[in-house]
């Protein structure tokens, strides 16, 4: 898989100006939805995982979330991109009682669960790193958020 | 030395365990300690801890249950943040062990 391909524009939204981590999704959801990533069930199934397995993680300089869920939700791989004007709460991963407060938020939908791993080395390159974080918090164009997560190497080829 | 037994804990076995293992694998063998590391889902644990007597546990999600096992939160092992400090207080466990085996 050539994972710079699960991204695109049609799938990023930025200065996303939202009262909670649910209208947060749903908006990701709906670019998912629409760009023919995801069948209609993958909203409710994201939100019901969510519950469960929440997916903050406390990075620096803003929190960052992982929303995602099983792939016979999914039509095709893809990444929705979340950059928020003003940060919303996640729970954090390994503590559901610990809020995280996240801007960026990464609704991933992936069509076989082994694909996992790949998607995620590639995003800890981008979330294990604060300047990179910091420059997409600054983005004003969604063609600039593909182009700094496109030349961020996955987070074992470093 | 004998093999140090880690079990790695994620919500469905596959994704955020395998890269805590991964990364656990890794900072082992730059240590030297032999260590052999098994992954399963969270929904398991009971079964998975019983069957292989782990010497620690390594999670991305919550275990809630306390299965007589040092419990190590393997989030920062994904996020970046705080991984030295989590392999300090790993360390710290093995260093234990070995000394006491």
């Amino acid at each position: 898989m050539q994972i710079s391909n699960i991204f695109s524009e049609n799938l990023v939204a930025i200065d996303l100006e939202v009262p909670d981590k649910v209208s947060a999704i749903s908006t990701l959801a709906e670019l998912l939805y629409k760009n023919n990533n995801v069948k209609a069930t993958y909203l409710d199934a994201v939100l019901e995982r969510e519950k469960v397995f929440p997916t903050g993680l406390a990075v620096d300089p803003f929190g960052v979330a992982l929303p995602h869920t099983d792939s016979v939700h999914v039509k095709q791989t893809g990444i929705a991109v979340g950059i928020l004007s003003k940060s919303v709460q996640f729970q954090a991963m390994d503590a559901p009682d610990k809020a995280v407060e996240v801007k960026l938020i990464f609704l991933i939908a992936m069509k076989k669960s082994e694909m996992m791993v790949e998607i995620l080395q590639k995003l800890a390159g981008v979330f294990q790193q604060s300047q990179i974080l910091e420059n997409l918090g600054a983005v004003d164009d969604p063609a600039k958020v593909i182009q700094i997560i496109s030349s961020v190497n996955s987070e074992e080829e470093e | 030395m004998r093999t140090i037994k880690i079990v790695v804990f994620c919500a469905t076995g596959i994704a955020t365990s395998t890269l805590a293992a991964m990364k656990l694998e890794k900072e082992f063998k730059r240590r030297g300690v032999p260590v052999k590391v098994f992954k399963g889902r969270v929904s398991d644990s009971t079964g998975l801890v019983r069957q292989v007597k782990p010497d620690l546990i390594v999670a991305t999600a919550v275990v809630k249950k306390d299965m007589g096992v040092p419990l190590f939160s393997g989030v920062p092992l994904l996020s970046g943040k705080g991984e030295q400090e989590l392999y300090t207080e790993i360390f710290k466990h093995v260093d234990k062990v070995l000394a006491g085996a």
